[in-house]
């Protein structure tokens, strides 16, 4: 069986997907939390996946996919990974990347006020392409072609690591790993009739697992706004690949922001634009999953209702109510999960059934051996 | 969730005011809140004059689920579980949801009420042991997970009968169903079994006096998927709406039995109803079990007429022509009880429960003794065998003490009555049981008929424990039936089996010597043959006793024979077995050889016996001892009335023997002790019977001058004692000569490996 679990992070992300055949893919690494502070519910995410880690016998991460360089995406990666380009960020208890994902933005962004994370592994990601090897881009090869240059490189030198969307990334197949990634974004659009490279992009992917011959669809949806997603299902409907936006499995993106459905935050629910309605309403199947990888959705009339950052219960109800209830599926937010008062990893175990949330209750015995036992005199 | 639920009757209390300690833990969990996917709901109590105590807790339970399901679970379902003051039974577990599916291990008794899911498969008196309300709801959400993935019910698992748990048990002959029933109106009695308790109802066949007379009319269906009826039929016309299906038009079926019961004066009956559904696995077409329904109705055959128009009045007189029958008799008013079925143990069924393959083959049983009486039990009960039982004895009163007879039967001959004891318990339609009270030596006037048995059986098992018995089944019973033959030791500690292949080729006498050479072979088997310690006299005369052996171990003993005669039948190899127990903790631990290949010749007067393992062992000591001779002396058997003589093995030769090139002279140093332990292992059946000795390469397996001189002086002493002289030589080759009674310069009789 696959397995993909998400952290509660707060807002911000971090996916692992754990193949059948034991590779390890991470999506995303943003680890806020304060490990130091009694109070913050949030994850270790440092400590849990080095962990996860030890227990399996690895050192290597067989996939690291960075959507864009937000700090909520990259926070403490450079205190996890073990980063080529720099001798700092190696030795012991270091783990290893064996190919990068990144949207071309990453290489070419030049934005002041990067993150430490974000920072390490965009120089990490401009390392390994100007070496040639363990990376993937994802945009036209046309939008990288000043960056290559400017390193005394060509497009026909690095081609073989850039990946258009509308195709698979080519590290994962179904045959050989039961799973494989369409990249939906980045993308060129035309505007005025010339192609319009926008590096602003994050990566967005469908994920196929096949089991036993059935498949179960994951849209890893990065921070894409209502906008974003309306572009991505105009190109989508216009190759006719409308299968390729099918999800069993949604991780939502920007944290349960309204703005990824529509204009209006809306008085109770956010309504949708026509696409994202078309998305989530028509694409989503029976008993479907969607993740919110935010904080607690804030309940009506409270401080937090009030902050104009994500998550918005608007669009809460707008998922649970148009998309979620009618296909008899769940809603998860990583910081409710199983509680609000002790929220642990989302599990969601993939096999020839399709997606399973676990909900193993840990009482008794076996929350006691799940941990350290308290200090005894 | 905007599910309809069913309704609970009872008054909704506060958790904390519930007063059964079982609901009152189990709401405490709930409503703490520490458990993530469950939310209590509500909490009731029903009160009533007459009724025990119920205390309910309603709850939500999300449900751990595949997106793609085999049963329609919900994410969250609604549950209710009640408990009763008394705490004697397992909590109803409920799943209220209106539409909740009708999947395996579930019992809905009506529309409209709960569907009760069966979550223990263990008695309450066991779950209790550890029963908290943390793990009861990890049970129910178990239940809930498996069930909508449709792994609760295994696909080995047998498929789950239509119709579960509803009314009492009604128990019917095993051939209710035979093809020539179908059908057909059957007429039977039936009793309740104990005063005031209708759980378990017992039909008869025939009109017998102090039962309640039925007529039952038994129909086939066609297949039907499993699950394809919700709730058992609560009157005649549901019956007949679930029947069409299938492929029955009940009602109009009933009126033409009706009508042609009404001329046989049976209207007083009353009628039950069975209804055989063959059963499919969903997405299957194979047959894999048929479930049978019975229908008991509380009304006679005439109001049943009478209801559904059969007859135009009330009196019963005139028939109502087909097709002009009143639409409203539509059989609405009948009510129906559902029983159980049951049908009494077939040899299919009795084998099944063993988890053996039921064998019809045909046996003759020599002994009805104690152990006899275990093993034929045994093999009957698991679907074993026709039987022809052979015991010339009566049945005294302490053989009831080991027996499976009863003391009514004290007195009467042991085969006729353990042969009505297995008539009457066992699948009695279909086994055939003969019983001859003679001696199978001398048999008397039953010889023709024994010999006959003896001649068409597939299978002869001697448990007589005599030795005259065996060797007289071995050798001078015709038949081309398997021999096998099982005791006990004197102790009453080990089992002794011994079984010839399936071709006969070495038979039972000669099986029984090679038994013998594993007690000398096998030093933890030493005592196998010593004489039990105390004696117990159960009559007057000096030869009334009988060992102390516990029954236990004769019963225990007696399975374990009772397994080997399968195991023997299923196999075409013959066995020696001894299986040696220890009185004191019952291990039990198993000895065996392989038989081995026998050679015979006739030498005179006299039948040689030897074997394989006997030549190889002495060419084993020549080759060992070369270029010089050796030799030893010889172990064996005589048969003096059929004048045989076995020879099964060789004591090694005495320390004090001269071994030289050309000669060799047996010792003597310690010879004597060790015969005496020979006789000792094998209570005497084993002795000194001739001598050995090797020829060097080179030089032929025939008499020397001196050997000539040897077997004169063997011939002197063996006479004396009214019994040839054996002598072998073994020689160049792996060849041994046999002389026995004479000895040619010409040679003897030569064996080979």
């Amino acid at each position: 069986m696959h397995r993909m679990t998400f952290y509660p992070l707060g807002n911000a992300d971090c996916c692992l997907i754990d193949l059948e055949n034991e590779k390890k893919i991470l999506f995303d690494f943003g680890d806020q939390g304060d490990p130091d502070d009694l109070y913050d519910k949030r994850i270790d995410l440092c400590a849990t996946l080095r962990k996860n880690m030890e227990d399996a016998g690895k050192d290597t991460y067989d996939v690291v996919a960075i959507t864009h360089l937000d700090d909520d995406h990259t926070c403490k990666a450079d205190t996890f990974f073990h980063l080529d380009y720099a001798k700092k960020y190696q030795g012991e208890g270091r783990f290893k990347i064996e190919v990068l994902w990144v949207p071309a933005g990453v290489i070419t962004e030049t934005r002041n006020g990067l993150g430490d994370g974000a920072k390490a592994l965009q120089a990490e990601a401009r390392h390994r392409l100007k070496k040639g090897y363990g990376i993937r881009v994802f945009s036209r090869p046309a939008a990288l072609k000043d960056w290559l240059e400017d390193n005394d490189l060509t497009i026909e030198e690095r081609e073989h690591l850039i990946t258009d969307a509308g195709n698979v990334a080519e590290e994962l197949t179904l045959l050989g790993d039961g799973i494989e990634f369409f990249v939906h974004s980045p993308f060129a659009t035309r505007q005025n009739g010339a192609l319009f490279d926008r590096n602003r992009d994050s990566l967005v992917m469908q994920a196929t697992f096949e089991i036993g011959g059935a498949q179960t669809k994951a849209i890893l949806g990065s921070d894409a706004d209502h906008n974003a997603w309306t572009e991505i299902v105009d190109i989508t409907k216009y190759h006719n690949r409308e299968y390729r936006l099918e999800w069993d499995i949604f991780k939502l993106p920007h944290h349960c922001s309204y703005l990824s459905i529509g204009p209006e935050k809306g008085e109770d629910k956010t309504a949708p634009v026509e696409n994202v309605e078309w998305l989530f309403e028509t694409k989503g199947n029976d008993r479907c999953i969607i993740v919110s990888p935010s904080k607690p959705i804030p309940v009506k009339g409270t401080d937090e209702d009030d902050d104009p950052q994500p998550p918005h219960r608007q669009a809460k109800k707008y998922y649970c109510e148009e998309v979620v209830n009618p296909k008899d599926g769940e809603w998860k937010v990583t910081m409710e999960h199983p509680s609000k008062g002790k929220p642990e990893p989302i599990a969601i175990e993939i096999d020839s059934n399709g997606a399973t949330l676990k909900k193993a209750a840990a009482l008794g015995a076996a929350s006691l051996v799940s941990r350290d036992a308290p200090r005894a005199g | 969730m905007s599910e309809e639920f069913v309704k609970l009757s009872g008054e909704i209390i506060e958790a904390s005011s519930l007063r059964i300690p079982r609901a009152l833990a189990l709401a405490a969990v709930v409503e703490k809140g520490t458990h993530p996917y469950v939310k209590l709901v509500e909490c009731r109590r029903i009160e009533g004059k007459d009724i025990d105590v119920l205390e309910a807790v309603v709850f939500d339970v999300e449900v751990e689920r595949p997106q793609r399901i085999a049963n329609d679970i919900k994410r969250e379902e609604r549950i209710a579980v009640s408990f009763t003051a008394g705490d004697d039974s397992s909590p109803v577990v409920m799943a209220m949801r209106e539409d909740f599916p009708r999947v395996s291990h579930t019992n809905a008794t009506r529309k409209g009420l709960a569907c009760v899911l069966c979550i223990y498969d263990q008695a309450w008196s066991h779950v209790v042991l550890r029963w908290t309300p943390v793990a009861f709801l990890e049970q129910i959400r178990n239940w809930l997970t498996e069930t909508s993935k449709g792994t609760l019910h295994q696909d080995d698992q047998p498929l789950e009968a239509l119709l579960m748990n509803v009314g009492p048990t009604l128990i019917l002959p095993a051939d209710f169903f035979a093809d020539e029933a179908v059908g057909k109106v059957q007429e039977f009695s039936v009793f309740i079994t104990a005063k005031d308790d209708l759980r378990v109802l017992l039909a008869l066949k025939g009109q017998e006096d102090a039962g309640v007379p039925i007529l039952a009319y038994s129909f086939q269906a066609s297949p039907q998927h499993q699950h394809a009826i919700q709730f058992p039929p609560q009157n005649l016309r549901e019956l007949h709406d679930f029947l069409v299906p299938a492929g029955i038009d009940l009602i109009r079926e009933l009126r033409q039995r009706l009508f042609d019961a009404a001329s046989t004066g049976n209207r007083d009956r009353r009628l039950l109803l069975l209804v055989a559904v063959p059963m499919v696995r969903d997405g299957n077409t194979t047959i894999e079990a048929t479930d049978t329904w019975a229908f008991l109705t509380p009304m006679t055959i005439h109001e049943v007429g009478v209801a559904i128009d059969v007859w135009p009045d009330s009196h019963g007189s005139g028939l109502v022509l087909p097709g002009h029958h009143d639409e409203n008799a539509n059989g609405e008013s009948i009510q129906l009880e559902t029983v159980r079925p049951q049908f009494r143990l077939t040899r299919a069924r009795a084998a099944a429960a063993s988890g053996v393959v039921p064998d019809a083959r045909n046996c003759v049983a020599i002994g009805a003794g104690s152990l006899g009486s275990h093993v034929v039990k045994l093999l009957v009960q698991s679907g074993f065998g026709n039987w022809t039982l052979v015991d010339e004895d009566r049945l005294l009163p302490h053989n009831i003490a080991r027996h499976t007879l009863y003391d009514s039967s004290v007195g009467f001959p042991k085969a006729q009555r353990l042969g009505e004891q297995l008539l009457e318990g066992y699948y009695p339609d279909e086994i055939q049981v003969k019983s001859f009270e003679a001696d199978i030596i001398r048999p008397g006037p039953a010889k023709v008929e024994i010999d006959k048995q003896l001649v068409d059986c597939d299978l002869i098992v001697d448990v007589a424990a005599s030795i005259p018995v065996s060797r007289h089944l071995s050798l001078d019973v015709t038949s081309d039936a398997r021999r096998f033959s099982t005791f006990m030791n004197p102790q009453g500690t080990d089992l002794v089996v011994i079984a010839e292949d399936a071709e006969r080729s070495i038979p039972l006498d000669c099986l029984e010597m090679q038994y013998y050479r594993l007690l000398l072979d096998e030093d933890s088997l030493a005592d196998h043959l010593a004489k039990p310690n105390g004696q117990l006299p159960y009559a007057r005369s000096c030869r009334d006793v009988t060992s102390q052996i516990p029954n236990h171990a004769v019963a225990m003993l007696g399975a374990i024979a009772c397994k080997s005669i399968r195991d023997v039948s299923e196999s075409q190899q013959g066995l020696i077995s001894i299986w040696k127990s220890d009185s004191q903790t019952c291990e039990v631990k198993q000895f065996g050889v392989v038989p081995s290949p026998i050679q015979t010749e006739q030498l005179g007067q006299w039948r040689l016996v030897i074997d394989g393992h006997l030549v190889a062992k002495i060419a084993a000591m020549r080759r060992g001892k070369l270029p010089v001779e050796t030799g030893g002396v010889l172990l064996g058997s005589y048969d003096l009335v059929r004048k045989i003589l076995y020879v099964v093995d060789t004591l090694p030769s005495p320390p004090d023997s001269k071994e030289w090139p050309t000669l060799y002279i047996r010792g003597s140093r310690g010879l004597e002790s060790k015969l005496e332990e020979v006789r000792r292992k094998t209570d005497g059946q084993l002795e000194y019977v001739g001598e050995w000795h090797s020829h060097p390469d080179g030089c032929a397996v025939r008499p020397s001058e001196d050997d000539l001189k040897v077997f004169a002086w063997l011939t002197e002493h063996m006479n004396e004692a009214g019994l040839p002289a054996l002598m072998a030589i073994a020689g160049e080759f792996d060849v041994t000569a046999w002389f026995l009674g004479e000895m040619l310069r010409s040679g003897g009789w030569e064996t080979g490996i």
